[in-house]
């Protein structure tokens, strides 16, 4: 009795929300969860392997540009292009610093995937599907950082000090097992609830309006630019934890 | 292996090929950004540091050397103002030993003036003790030819000598008059 007035209730609900909002909302959000694969190479693979493959050449290729063309022409006193460069690269660096002998390594680590988070999830605002959307992309962020940390804590500390640091404390299998999967699901639950949110505003017509402006400032740049921080910063004290 | 890849078997569409191309896709990136973007960054601000590390070592090294040449140079004024006190010292002894040169010489050129004057003024007497005795004898000679030339009595007598001795008074007067002077000057 009661199950079926909740059932009611809730196909009411539905059937209202639907006439309200138009029926794109749930078609919208399963293409966003679940989109249509596309092919790579004979393989059938999510879209956002080629938003990645996009944010890397991007990348690359404004950086081929700024090596060739701006950094022979840098002044002693940076100002415009040059100032942000070299506030992004000293950032990283003193973030990087604490780590010593492995400074040189982790700083360009950082510093990738910082901008790569960053860039990649502000092409939602062209409406490039965000190379984040889908949990590949952020396991294999994730599993970058693990083998990371790993190969630091390893060259820093030699088999027997990282057999030490388990054995003493067994926890620690846990705690390290732990890293790559909160920062996978951390990037993939912020990013692809933000693509979401984007999407929904956009798939009900009289949201599309003026809401977009206000949505996507919140979700995307602020998620774009919260979550290139720390995946950054969390990558450097793990990494420094495991090196010290 | 087909089962693997294909995503709607794996929850949210998870397939490790994709994840395996994207770890190859971020390890491309990462060298690109480190040797594109990051190291040759880092190197121009190393440069530049080390610029001005070096600027500032060689300013360091400057105002040291101008704090030792600074140090000189007071100490040179200080040697140069000890040689000043010595030569006015010097020069105010000599000064002193001048002055009493030429105040010795002064009272000396005194000395010998005064004793020219006394012996000028003692030639002058002398002179003039001869000039009266020769004005007396002619005085004597003039009174007695006069009281030869005429019969003398007492009356007349009297009214002849009189002026005559008080003319002898008066120029003895002023002889002994000038002898009293001349020696007051002696007594100077």
């Amino acid at each position: 009795m009661l199950t079926m007035l909740a059932s009611a209730f809730t196909d009411f609900f539905a059937e209202s929300y639907k006439e309200a909002f138009g029926g794109g909302m749930s078609e919208a959000v399963q293409e966003a969860i679940d989109p249509e694969l596309v092919d790579f190479f004979g393989l059938k693979v999510n879209p956002s392997l080629y938003s990645a493959f996009l944010g890397t050449a991007v990348i690359l290729l404004a950086c081929l540009v700024i090596r060739i063309f701006f950094i022979p022409k840098f002044k002693k006193q940076p100002k415009g292009l040059q100032l942000l460069l070299e506030g992004l690269v000293g950032y990283f660096d003193k973030t990087a610093s604490p780590l010593k002998r492995q400074a040189s390594f982790v700083g360009p680590y950082i510093a990738a995937a910082a901008i790569f988070i960053c860039l990649t999830t502000l092409a939602e605002l062209l409406g490039i599907r965000p190379a984040f959307a889908s949990i590949n992309t952020c396991l294999a962020f994730g599993l970058s950082t693990f083998f990371v940390i790993n190969y630091c804590g390893l060259r820093e500390k030699g088999l027997f000090g990282r057999a030490k640091r388990y054995l003493g404390n067994p926890i620690n299998i846990i705690t390290d097992l732990a890293v790559p999967l909160s920062l996978s699901f951390r990037l993939f639950g912020a990013i692809m609830s933000g693509f979401i949110i984007v999407e929904l505003v956009y798939s009900v017509i009289f949201l599309s309006f003026v809401v977009p402006a206000v949505v996507s400032v919140i979700t995307t740049i602020f998620h774009a630019l919260i979550q290139s921080f720390l995946f950054a910063t969390l990558s450097a004290i793990f990494i420094g934890e495991a090196v010290e | 292996m087909n089962t693997i890849m294909t995503a709607a078997d794996m929850p949210l569409g998870l397939n490790v090929i994709e994840i395996l191309l994207h770890i190859f896709n971020f390890i491309i990136l990462i060298i690109g950004v480190r040797f594109l973007l990051y190291k040759p960054i880092k190197k121009f601000m190393e440069k530049r540091a080390q610029g001005y590390a070096e600027e500032e070592a060689d300013h360091e090294k400057k105002k040291e050397e101008a704090a030792k040449l600074r140090a000189e140079a007071e100490e040179k004024i200080r040697e140069a103002e000890v040689r000043a006190a010595k030569i006015e010292d010097d020069a105010n002894a000599n000064a002193v030993k001048e002055a009493d040169a030429i105040l010795e010489s002064a009272r000396k050129d005194a000395k010998e003036i005064v004793a020219r004057a006394e012996a000028d003024m003692a030639a002058k007497e002398v002179r003039e003790r001869a000039a009266l005795s020769r004005e007396v004898t002619s005085l004597a000679l003039t009174m007695s030819s006069k009281i030869l030339e005429r019969e003398v009595n007492a009356e007349d007598n009297e009214a002849v000598i009189a002026p005559l001795i008080e003319q002898f008074r008066a120029v003895h007067g002023a002889q002994s008059g000038a002898a009293e002077s001349a020696s007051a000057n002696k007594n100077k």
